[in-house]
């Protein structure tokens, strides 16, 4: 990220262009204000197996829209907040939600360091792409790679309400952040349908607690990105009445780490994560149990124009790292071994028509179900273990 | 961009041209030590997350010369030949702060 004390620094002479600045009167606040938005609109074909709807026989029902508003009334004081309505086949319920909304108060602000604090509802720094996830043109493709982004349990990872302390420090070898986010996630029916099996349970699954914190580094304005993300988010069951369930305990702890060169043409992203599972004291019917998976893609894309640019990536997910290919899991649960694995090659071209209208198709060949929603497949045996997706994105923004 | 206000405390308020000007691409460039794209990309996600605000769109440098002019705290780039009095020139000079 470049800041302001760059541009300040930045070498002047034999150049064609100047700066200029207004006249020196106090700034009206009002003249920071500022309102921004998107749509989309998605059609998801498969040969197999259901993804964002009944995608089998093609599926519209992939709509995602924004709108957020913003404005500095002081200098170190900003707010600003976004709503978020997204539709996404039985992946979840259709939703109206308050993606974020955040007063943000900047303690030190200087041209080379900035720190703060943000209180509200704040997007969790996952990775390189969850705080914007649901942003079609901040993502490299219309579906982010599932194995670290996955999709059927979103909400979980997605804010915390409470707060967040961020720092940056623009070095002379490039700029250094750090991110904390501490609060209470928001726990929704899809997570609990995984954990519990259905959706309607007596009790109820509520976000205790939870910590997600990056470190990060950028060179060059974003030539080179690399950042550590780990976070520990945690939720609690309380019981219903005649319960088969007793009060038992989530927790999520993924460590994650990114690097990416972007270039004038080429732009190369990897991700790597491990992630913990962990449920304690839900009873006998849900025995105690601890297991690891890992994530990670690889991805390339390039900007054959300004407006085009295609991409290709291979994504990998294990459910279980002492169960790679699941056939202890499918011995005990007699469910297909491939639900625990995906192996994703994607190709993918997007074009800007006008710097508002964006249009994008991309092809996935998929070897595993393991990231495949239990409410878009809820028969095991109609699984297939290898098929194709095939997508169309239509997005404007303003 | 990061910085929010002027040493006086004014609000700083960015002004660039569109991302298709050779203009923007030259200030982008030669400026910022960055790629047109790269600045789009850091700007998204800071308005999409709500971490930070975007620069104004001036759709032509006319249009960028008139709102410099009439909008305090404003800060925009202009090309030698767009000059004239109703901005106010400033110098950059190496490890300014």
């Amino acid at each position: 990220m470049i800041s302001f004390g760059d541009l300040m620094k930045a070498g002047f002479t034999g150049s064609s262009l100047f700066f200029f600045c207004c006249p020196p009167l106090s700034a009206d606040w009002k003249d920071t204000f500022q309102y921004h938005g998107f749509i989309s609109q998605n059609f998801v074909l498969t040969s197999e197996n259901n993804f964002y709807g009944d995608s089998q026989d093609g599926s519209f029902d992939f709509t995602e829209a924004g709108f957020n508003v913003s404005v500095r009334p002081l200098s170190r004081l900003g707010l600003a907040a976004q709503v978020l309505y997204r539709r996404a086949g039985e992946l979840e319920d259709e939703e109206v939600r308050l993606d974020y909304g955040v007063l943000d108060v900047t303690a030190l602000d200087t041209s080379e360091a900035r720190a703060g604090v943000r209180f509200g509802r704040v997007k969790n720094p996952l990775g390189l792409y969850n705080e914007t996830r649901d942003v079609p043109f901040t993502r490299p493709s219309i579906f982010l790679p599932q194995s670290i982004y996955f999709d059927r349990t979103r909400n979980f990872a997605l804010s915390v309400d409470g707060g967040q302390l961020f720092g940056e420090y623009d070095s002379a070898i490039g700029q250094f952040y750090l991110k904390a986010n501490i609060g209470v996630p928001t726990v929704d029916k899809t997570l609990e349908g995984l954990m519990l099996g259905g959706r309607n349970r007596p009790g109820e699954l509520s976000g205790k607690l939870s910590y997600v914190g990056q470190f990060g580094y950028s060179y060059g304005g974003g030539l080179i990105r690399l950042a550590f993300t780990a976070a520990a988010v945690h939720a609690g069951y309380e019981t219903g009445r005649s319960d088969p369930f007793s009060e038992g305990d989530f927790w999520f702890q993924p460590y994650i780490f990114s690097a990416q060169y972007n270039g004038e043409r080429l732009s190369l992203t990897g991700e790597y994560a491990v992630r913990n599972t962990r449920l304690k004291y839900f009873g006998p019917l849900l025995p105690n149990m601890a297991f690891t998976g890992e994530s990670y893609y690889l991805q390339g894309a390039y900007r054959l124009t300004d407006e085009i640019e295609a991409m290709v990536r291979y994504d990998v997910l294990y459910q279980n790292v002492n169960d790679r290919y699941g056939e202890k899991f499918e011995r005990l649960s007699g469910k297909p071994s491939f639900s625990r694995f995906a192996k994703d090659w994607t190709v993918g071209l997007g074009w800007n028509i006008t710097p508002s209208w964006t249009v994008r198709a991309e092809y996935h060949r998929v070897h595993g179900a393991g990231w495949l929603a239990v409410t878009e497949n809820p028969d095991p045996g109609k699984l297939e273990r290898d098929w194709d997706l095939f997508a169309l994105q239509l997005s404007f923004r303003f | 961009m990061s910085q929010h206000s002027w040493q006086d405390g004014t609000p700083v308020v960015v002004f660039v041209l569109p991302d298709s000007s050779p203009i923007h691409k030259e200030f982008c460039k030669k400026h910022l030590g960055m790629f047109a794209h790269q600045l789009r990309q850091t700007w998204d996600r800071k308005v999409f997350s709500g971490t930070g605000q975007a620069p104004e769109l001036a759709s032509t440098v006319e249009e960028m010369r008139a709102l410099i002019s009439k909008t305090p705290g404003a800060i925009g780039y202009l090309p030698e030949s767009a000059i004239n009095r109703t901005v106010r020139p400033i110098t950059i000079h190496e490890g300014a702060r």
